[in-house]
């Protein structure tokens, strides 16, 4: 086996390891309102910190030097990009750059009295040698125990009330999956009780809507129809159909009609069940509840 | 004066919290990006214009006080990333930052005082 092909099979034993890379050409596609978005917490965030510091004092003002405001920043505009998954990894990140600002105070602390410029630079690589050390350490430590990260990282409890509503109504879900690679059925059937609610799942090519045999569009609507309206996958009649998704994050409304093109396979019309519970609100992914 | 020293950390301040933002943005995966949620951004700015103005013997007490911040930062982290996961982005975060102010005055008041 040639070094490249070992490579790549060392890389597949890991499904969850993504490689370090900087990409410089994700910087086009930051918008400048996000740019707008950062200052706009960064500047009132500094002022606030040194009027706290100028009328409690310098060590009060030293704590709020270390206050979250562009974390809850970041974190709700990641949210908003790349999903909640992606957010609470971010935070996971953050915890080693909070780390390295333990190291940072130190270094200003043990040396500004010798040397402001080398206190501040010093404690500048300190904050980075500390957070960077941490995180790679970490890493290297969750490879060499074996750590697999089977599922992204979502929150299972959005699945769990899903199931839950389910539950109470007597009610069943399947799910067509052209999205996820078969992550959103992996996500439902987490929950304990999923066994009460779940029927079937087909997983198709991610991101190949023809892929998706047309039994679920044409047949299964034939059954459907016959049988007072209830979707149906592989012969298991049920209530909810959960078929497209969003790719960035596992998101959903319960009851929200799906925007499914004309002519998609699955995007024939089903008849609608009684919406789940509309005025409650519940993170998760856009479920299959249209009417004819 | 004092004015302008605070507008001078606030302008300093934002401009950094943006340069690292890019450099996050940057970096891949978004774990290692995170790091860059909590650099010394604000911290730097405040630190650069106090020892400017004001000097060292003010600049260390920041310092100090930054630790007991950067360890409550440290909690509000381990907090955060539950929360957001239960909560969503916004609202964890939030919900975090009541036990970083919680964790950062306990601190304050047992060490710092």
């Amino acid at each position: 086996m040639n070094g490249a092909a070992a490579t790549e099979m060392r890389r597949a034993e890991r499904p969850g390891a993504e490689r370090l890379q900087v990409d410089l050409g994700r910087l086009r596609l930051i918008r400048p309102w996000e740019y707008a978005i950062r200052f706009g917490f960064g500047f009132p965030m500094s002022v606030i910190a040194a009027v706290i510091g100028e009328l409690a004092g310098p060590r009060v003002g030293g704590l709020f030097l270390a206050f979250p405001a562009i974390l809850v920043a970041t974190v709700t505009l990641v949210e908003k990009k790349e999903g909640v998954g992606q957010a609470a990894t971010d935070v996971r990140g953050a915890t080693f750059g909070a780390i390295g600002l333990i190291a940072f105070a130190v270094v200003v602390s043990a040396l500004v009295d010798r040397s402001p410029s080398l206190a501040l630079v010093g404690a500048l690589l300190a904050w980075i040698v500390v957070s960077g050390v941490a995180y790679l350490g970490v890493r290297g430590l969750l490879r060499v125990t074996g750590e697999r990260q089977y599922l992204p990282e979502i929150p299972t409890s959005d699945a769990a009330t899903l199931v839950g509503i389910l539950i109470a109504r007597g009610m069943t879900v399947a799910t067509a999956d052209s999205l996820t690679g078969g992550t959103l059925s992996a996500l439902v059937c987490s929950v304990p009780d999923a066994r009460r609610v779940f029927r079937a799942g087909l997983v198709a090519p991610i991101g190949d809507l023809t892929k998706l045999p047309r039994p679920i569009s044409e047949t299964s609507r034939e059954v459907a129809a016959s049988r007072g309206g209830r979707p149906s996958l592989n012969g298991h009649q049920v209530d909810y159909m959960i078929e497209r998704l969003s790719c960035n994050a596992l998101r959903w409304q319960s009851g929200d009609r799906l925007d499914l093109q004309p002519g998609q396979p699955g995007a024939a019309p089903w008849p609608r069940p009684a919406p789940l519970e509309p005025s409650r609100s519940v993170r998760g992914m856009p479920a299959v509840a249209r009417s004819g | 004066m004092l004015v302008l020293s605070v507008v001078l950390k606030g302008l300093i301040g934002g401009t950094l919290v943006v340069a690292f933002a890019l450099i996050g943005e940057t970096v891949r995966p978004r774990g290692l990006a995170g790091i860059t949620s909590a650099a010394p951004s604000i911290a730097a700015a405040a630190l650069l214009v106090t020892l400017l103005t004001t000097g060292a013997a003010s600049a260390r007490a920041l310092s100090l006080g930054m630790i007991a911040g950067a360890v409550a930062l440290v909690v509000w982290c381990l907090v955060g990333v539950e929360a957001v996961k239960r909560m969503g982005g916004a609202r964890g975060s939030l919900a975090a930052t009541a036990v970083w102010l919680a964790a950062a005055f306990a601190l304050w008041g047992v060490v710092l005082q």
